[in-house]
This record gives structure tokens, C-alpha cells and sequence, in this order.
């Protein structure tokens, strides 16, 4: 692609994180708890180690081809028909996972600010927004979402320390009490997410030093893993895991019950920071993949023109997309992680990676013959940085 | 740009201040005879809380706050009904508290719980109680050193003489497997003494005896005790003794003051203030049933002493603290018999500890839990220590 983005690793490592947590924690800890109870701290575990392997698949993908994107290189694997189907699957994903996110941000809006205001409303200006956004580009996302990481996770902490007092660990007792099964049902939610991860490989072909992907994905899913596990902890012990399994959005309402010195209250505010920054960032970043994705698909140069009619195709995709949030939440518990882990998330990133290796595409031939030198030294980081060249 | 800039700022759902009716307190009782709802609102007057905060509470005159009535089968038809009566929208987001007339708590209190959890404004730390009577009694009581009757109220359970229970500490305690919940009962009390004494003499004119009238204290809001509800429904009452008991069996508020007959001169008392303490509680199982193991801990502070002691000598304080916990432990199973043999609800969590500790057995035992609560066994322990008599030690004697 004729664009010369470069976004360094903590850029990209902060627009992965902040995409996965900021919807994550909102909606999350109410499935995972429903499934798991007071064990779901554990489901938040199980899912951060999945979250590894499939941060471990994506890593090893992307670095066989540190210069190109998912699209790009599933034509070098795979040919350019059956390339061009799995770019078209993933175009799909991609525009369906905006338009879920665009959708729930406008209902988490409406439910619990701004009642009477019609959801399309927000949908309209979120997408108008981001449309802007990703009309600048990568560069111009990872800059914005570096202010709104920091907004993020100050709320997040401050959240969680003002909760504190309202916290009752004894509520995280009995642990597995009914034995691993409703654990990982209860980790499949979360992961589904935390593989959302494969956004990355839509981002990382920018990376000014490619050497530093395993490094990205590594720190993103710890990171995730952190902070989903404090703020399942969190409103678990705040609230029960009866209580917590009946709440829309557990995250909003642990920011409900602070009330500090009778004088500290009332900060619903900071999850309205939390999720609008988190889901404006999460919102660029599909939208983003899913505009470059068409450009490269139908081989546009620019991929600019796009971005409109991309944006007119999500606000009615996100109007239509369900009718009521308990049809999300329904959606969101069993059918989507099942539909994303075994395709988009896991599946096919996995068929791509075993294809490449057995048809040995890419440029990783150096790290089979010595895998001691995965853990980047400066001489194969450097070779790696030149393959890609020879393979266009 | 510019469309945005002109699009966002505005807020379709926008509301001013001086649009809203702010609800301060909400009472919900049933009516005799429809069973209808009937939903009571105190209203702040902005004008009489600020101005008039010298004269508020005297003469209907200048009463901070607005109360109005309303009747419907749900809560919210009740607030649509209020909604023609009142001039201004009614705003939830202030509501400091929720009072529960009995007749609606003995039907069972999750049904209007539901709208106050599921609702956006009505906030989860608002306080829970129930009044034997109406609640409607309540909110129009009189309220001497606050503004209004919620205020008082609400500066009454923060000071944590009784149980404080906001709807999220109800709700979790009603959902909770093992526990069933508990709410504060605020009753109605003449408090404190009229500043004009009714003076003695033969002024029996009328205009003496409306004055007399007039300057008789108007009834306020008190805590009274605790109301205990199996499920969600209401089945019996704590006095204020046995709530301050409750209090130490859960290891909530653990402050208070117990006295005692000095040890030998049983006539005289003194007080111990009660610091801190903590309480523990350790399920077991033996011979095939559940056992509980209840340790309190308390450490006090030696207040008031109106007999001759040698506190000079640890041996006296010893024996002071072995009367302290057996005087606590009385009171501690006073408490105990009541909530387990006369209404048999589990307010404490017994079973809740025993569930954690023992997830399997819970299952078979859970469905009767009911039944198998007023038989278990348990023994308290009670651990006292004094660490502090004051500025005396002995204490001060006349010179003979």
C-alpha cells in the first residue's frame, strides 16, 4: 500500500488494549458471572491465557509477514482466489463488529443517560466521528486514543478505589465450587473479545520496528487480563454474584453506589468517560480495518473515498442490527464467541499460519531453522525487515 | 466540524435545574383496600432550603418540602398519576430514601424494589427501611436540627446506631444464596423538649392553651430497630437492644456502649465504650449437621465508673473484661434466640458462611435451609479486652 504510516509499539499496544477493555469491562463481568458465579475472576484468568495462544498464533502470522496486512498475506498464502474469499469473510467481520460496537454505544447511552433521546442520534455522530478519524488515518487514531487511554484507565482506577470500601471479598468464596465447566463457559465471552486482538494484524504491517510484534501482542493481552480480572473482582465482591449476574452493565452501576464521606458521589460520569473513549477507539479501529481491508480487496489506491459510504453502511447496519440490548446480551453469550473463536478469532488465523508454514510463504524461514531467535535479536529483526521486500 | 460543533453540545433529554421536582424521600405503602400502591414523595422547595433555612420546619408555612400522594398498581403508573399534580418533573436522582409501610413489606418488597434498581435516576445507595405503619407518617414528620425529615433520616443511619442498608446492600442480600435480608425500622417519637415550658398557674384562657398547643414538640422520625424478612417478605421485628446484638452477630457497626454492675458492688454500674471488634464465624460439621463457631472480638474503652476499683491493678481490669463478655455474650444470645427460634431467619448469613466453606453439602441442605436453621447449633465466644480507663485510674473518692 502506497501509505507510509508508522505507529510505534506502544501506540499500537495502547490501541489494542484500550479497544478490547473499554467495552470489555462495561458489559462483560455480568455474562462471564452469570455462567461462572463467584468463581468468573477465574474465567477472567482462563480467558487471558487463551487470550496468549491466540496473541501466540497472530505473532507468528504476522511475523512471517511483517509487512503486510491480514488481506495481503492471506493472498500470499493462499492464492488469489481463495485469498480474496477469506479477505472478503474478514471485511464482513469487520464491518459487523463495528456495527455491533457502534449500535451498543449508542444503547449503552440511551439506557443509561439520555432516556428520551433516540439511539440513532448517537449512532449518527459516533460514526460521523470516527468517519473523520479514519479519513487521517492510523497515526491520527493511535494520537487521539493516547489521550483517551489515559482518560480510560484513570477512571478505571479511580473506580475501583472508591468502590473499594463497598467490597466484600468473602463474595468471591466458595472458589469452583462446581468444578472447572462454568468457568471456561464463562471465559468464552471475555476471550471472544480479547481475540478481538486480531485487529492487529490490520496494524501492525505500520509498526516502525517489526521486531517489537510479539511485544505487542504480549503486553496487550497481559495488560487486558489485568484489568478485566481488577474489575471483575471488583464488582463481585461489590455486589454479589446473584446480584451482579441480573446487572446490564455492572461497571456503570459499581460507579452508582460510590459514596464517600456523603460528599463523593454520584460519578456515573467516569463510566461515561470509560466507554465513550474506549468505544470511540474501538469504533476507528474496525472501521479503520474494515475500509483499508476494501481498499485492498478491490485494489483501490486510496483507500479515502471509502470511508463515507463504509459509514453510511454501518449507521443502517448498526440500526438494523438488533432490536432490543437483551438481544445483544443474548447474542453476546453463547452465538458470538462461538461464531468469532472458531472463524475470525481462531480458526482461520490458525488455518492461514499452518498453510504458511507448510507451504512455506514468508518470511519466518529463518526463525524454523533457529527458533532460539524468536526472542528478537537485532540481526533476524533486521533480516526480517528486509524479506518482505524480495516477496513483493 | 462545524455541523458538530453545533450538533453535539445540545442534549435532547436536557432538563434544568429549576424544571425538576427533586424527590429527597420516597414512601410506599399499601392501600386496605384496592392493595394499590400508594406512593408518598417528599419534594425539595429550593426557595425554603436556602432562604428560609432559619425558619425551616416551623409553621406549614415555610416547610422546606412538598409532599404528595399518589395511588397505582406499579410505582411508575403511581408517578404518572403524581406527574399531573406536580408542576415540575419529578427528578429520582436525590432520593436519599426509601421507607416501606409494613402492610407492603409483610406482601413481599421485591416487586417495588424492582423499579428503583432497574430505573436510571434513583441511585443504589439509597437507604432501605421499613416503619410499622405508614410510611407516608414518616416523610411528613417534623425535622428539628436538619432542613428536612430526609436529611435527619439519612444523618440518623450514617451515624450508624442501627443497620444501614442501602437498596444495593438489600438487593445482594436478598439474591445471596444463604442469607436473608434485614432493613432498619424507623418509627415515630416525640424527641426532645419543648423550649417553652407549660407554665404552672391558673392561665387556663383559651389563647394560653392554644400557645401550650403550639409548643408542643411535633413527632420525628427515629430508628427504632430492625424489621427481618425472609425472602422479601417481612415476618418480624428487632428491638433496639437486640439490633445492637444483630450489629455484633454480623460484624457491622461495632461501636456502642454496655454497662455492667461493678464487680462488687452490684448496685453500682460502670460503662464501657466499645471501639472496635470483629466477628468471626467458622462452620463445621458435626455428626452430620451444621455447627457454627461464632467468635467475637471486642476491645473497649472504660468510660464511666461509679464504684471503688483498684483499676490500678491488671487483675481488676481482667475481671472487668470476663464481666464485659459475659454481659455482650447475653445480649449476643438474646439476639440469636430470637432471630433463629421465634422468626427463624437466617439475617446473619449462617448459611452463607456454611455455603463457602462447604459448597457440596450447601446443595443438599440449601432447599430446607428453613427448616434446618432453627435446629443448628451454635456456640459464641466472645473475647473482650479494656485497653483504655481514661485520665483516671482509681476512681476519685471523697476524703473521709
Amino acid at each position: 500500500m502506497a501509505e507510509k504510516t508508522r505507529i510505534s509499539w506502544v501506540q499500537a499496544t495502547l490501541l489494542l488494549i484500550n479497544m478490547v477493555t473499554a467495552t470489555l469491562i462495561l458489559v462483560v463481568p455480568a455474562i462471564t458471572t452469570e455462567a461462572a458465579r463467584q468463581d468468573a475472576w477465574l474465567s477472567a484468568l482462563v480467558a487471558t491465557f487463551g487470550g496468549l495462544l491466540l496473541a501466540f498464533i497472530f505473532t507468528k502470522l504476522q511475523q512471517r509477514f511483517p509487512r503486510e496486512n491480514l488481506l495481503q498475506f492471506s493472498i500470499t498464502i493462499l492464492g488469489p482466489v481463495l485469498g480474496k474469499v477469506v479477505g472478503f469473510l474478514y471485511l464482513w467481520y469487520f464491518l459487523h463488529l463495528a456495527a455491533i460496537i457502534i449500535r451498543s454505544f449508542g444503547d449503552f447511552l440511551v439506557i443509561s443517560f439520555m432516556p428520551e433521546t433516540p439511539v440513532w442520534v448517537f449512532i449518527i455522530i459516533i460514526t460521523i466521528l470516527a468517519a473523520y478519524a479514519v479519513h487521517n488515518g492510523l497515526e491520527v487514531i493511535a494520537r487521539v486514543n493516547i489521550l483517551f487511554f489515559a482518560l480510560v484507565i484513570l477512571s478505571i482506577v479511580i473506580i475501583f478505589f472508591l468502590t473499594a470500601k463497598d467490597m466484600d471479598f468473602t463474595n468471591l468464596t466458595p472458589i469452583l465450587a462446581e468444578g472447572w465447566k462454568p468457568v471456561v463457559r464463562g471465559s468464552l465471552f471475555p476471550l471472544a473479545w480479547i481475540g478481538e486482538i486480531v485487529i492487529g494484524l490490520m496494524i501492525l504491517s505500520h509498526l516502525a520496528n517489526p521486531g517489537e510484534i510479539k511485544r505487542v501482542y504480549l503486553v496487550t493481552t497481559i495488560g487486558v487480563g489485568i484489568l478485566l480480572l481488577q474489575v471483575i473482582i471488583g464488582v463481585v465482591a461489590t455486589f454479589g454474584p446473584e446480584y451482579t449476574s441480573h446487572l446490564i452493565f455492572p461497571g456503570l452501576t459499581g460507579t452508582r453506589i460510590i459514596s464517600i464521606g456523603n460528599f463523593i458521589e454520584r460519578l456515573e460520569a467516569l463510566a461515561m468517560v470509560m466507554w465513550v473513549g474506549g468505544a470511540f477507539t474501538k469504533i476507528c479501529l474496525v472501521y479503520y480495518a474494515g475500509v483499508y481491508g476494501m481498499a485492498e480487496w478491490f485494489r483501490l489506491k486510496d483507500p479515502r473515498p471509502l470511508v463515507g459510504p463504509a459509514g453510511i453502511i454501518l449507521v443502517f447496519f448498526a440500526l438494523i442490527i438488533y432490536e432490543h440490548f437483551i438481544d445483544f446480551l443474548k447474542f453476546a453469550t453463547v452465538p458470538f464467541p462461538m461464531y468469532t473463536l472458531t472463524t475470525f478469532e481462531g480458526g482461520l488465523p490458525l488455518l492461514l499460519l499452518v498453510i504458511a508454514i507448510l507451504r512455506k510463504k514468508g518470511g519466518a524461514g529463518n526463525v524454523q531453522k533457529n527458533p532460539g531467535s524468536n526472542d528478537d535479536s537485532s540481526a533476524s529483526t533486521n533480516s526480517r525487515l528486509l524479506e518482505p521486500q524480495g516477496n513483493k | 466540524m462545524i455541523v458538530l460543533l453545533l450538533l453535539t453540545p445540545g442534549c435532547w433529554s436536557r432538563k434544568e435545574i429549576n424544571d425538576l421536582a427533586v424527590i429527597l424521600a420516597v414512601g410506599l405503602d399499601q392501600e386496605p383496600q384496592s392493595n394499590q400502591l400508594r406512593l408518598t414523595l417528599q419534594i425539595a422547595k429550593p426557595k425554603s432550603l436556602t432562604a428560609g433555612t432559619k425558619q425551616a420546619g416551623f409553621g406549614p408555612g415555610q416547610k422546606p418540602t412538598w409532599i404528595i400522594s399518589g395511588t397505582g398498581d406499579t410505582i411508575f403508573e403511581a408517578t404518572r398519576n403524581l406527574a399531573t399534580e406536580s408542576s415540575r418533573d419529578l427528578y429520582w436522582g436525590h432520593t436519599i430514601l426509601l421507607v416501606m409501610g409494613d402492610r407492603l413489606a409483610r406482601d413481599g418488597v421485591n416487586q417495588v424494589l424492582d423499579f428503583f434498581a432497574r430505573a436510571q435516576q434513583p441511585r443504589e445507595i439509597m437507604w432501605i427501611m421499613v416503619t410499622r405503619g405508614k410510611a407516608e407518617d414518616i416523610l411528613r414528620s417534623h425535622a428539628e436540627l436538619e432542613s428536612t425529615p430526609a436529611q435527619r433520616i439519612g444523618f440518623l443511619i450514617r451515624s450508624k446506631t442501627g443497620l444501614t442498608v442501602n437498596l444495593k446492600d438489600f438487593v445482594t442480600m436478598m439474591t445471596k444464596t444463604g442469607i436473608n435480608p434485614a432493613a432498619p425500622e424507623v418509627g415515630l417519637a416525640t424527641v426532645g423538649l419543648s423550649e417553652l415550658k407549660k407554665l404552672p398557674g391558673p392561665d387556663n384562657d383559651e389563647k394560653g392553651d392554644q400557645g401550650n398547643r403550639k409548643n408542643e414538640m411535633p413527632p420525628q422520625a427515629k430508628l427504632t430497630g430492625t424489621a427481618l424478612f425472609r425472602e422479601a417478605k417481612l415476618v418480624g421485628w428487632l428491638d433496639r437492644k437486640e439490633t445492637r446484638g444483630l450489629l455484633w452477630l454480623k460484624g457491622e457497626a461495632t461501636k456502642g456502649i454496655i454497662t455492667i454492675p461493678c464487680p462488687n458492688h452490684p448496685k453500682e454500674k460502670l460503662s464501657v465504650d466499645i471501639m472496635r471488634g470483629s466477628t468471626e464465624i467458622t462452620p463445621s460439621i458435626a455428626r452430620g449437621k451444621p455447627v457454627f463457631t461464632i467468635k467475637i472480638k471486642m476491645e473497649g474503652d472504660l468510660k464511666e465508673v461509679h464504684c471503688p476499683l483498684p483499676l490500678g491493678e491488671p487483675a481488676t481490669i481482667h475481671h472487668l473484661e470476663k464481666e464485659f463478655a459475659r454481659d455482650m455474650e447475653e445480649r449476643v444470645r438474646g439476639t440469636f434466640y430470637k432471630i433463629q427460634k421465634q422468626y427463624a431467619v437466617d439475617v446473619i448469613g449462617l448459611g452463607n458462611h456454611f455455603y463457602r466453606r462447604y459448597p457440596q453439602e450447601w446443595k443438599i441442605l440449601a432447599p430446607r435451609w428453613e427448616k434446618v436453621f432453627p435446629e443448628v447449633g451454635v456456640e459464641f465466644q466472645v473475647q473482650t479486652s479494656i485497653i483504655h480507663s481514661g485520665f483516671l485510674t482509681e476512681p476519685l473518692e471523697p476524703w473521709k
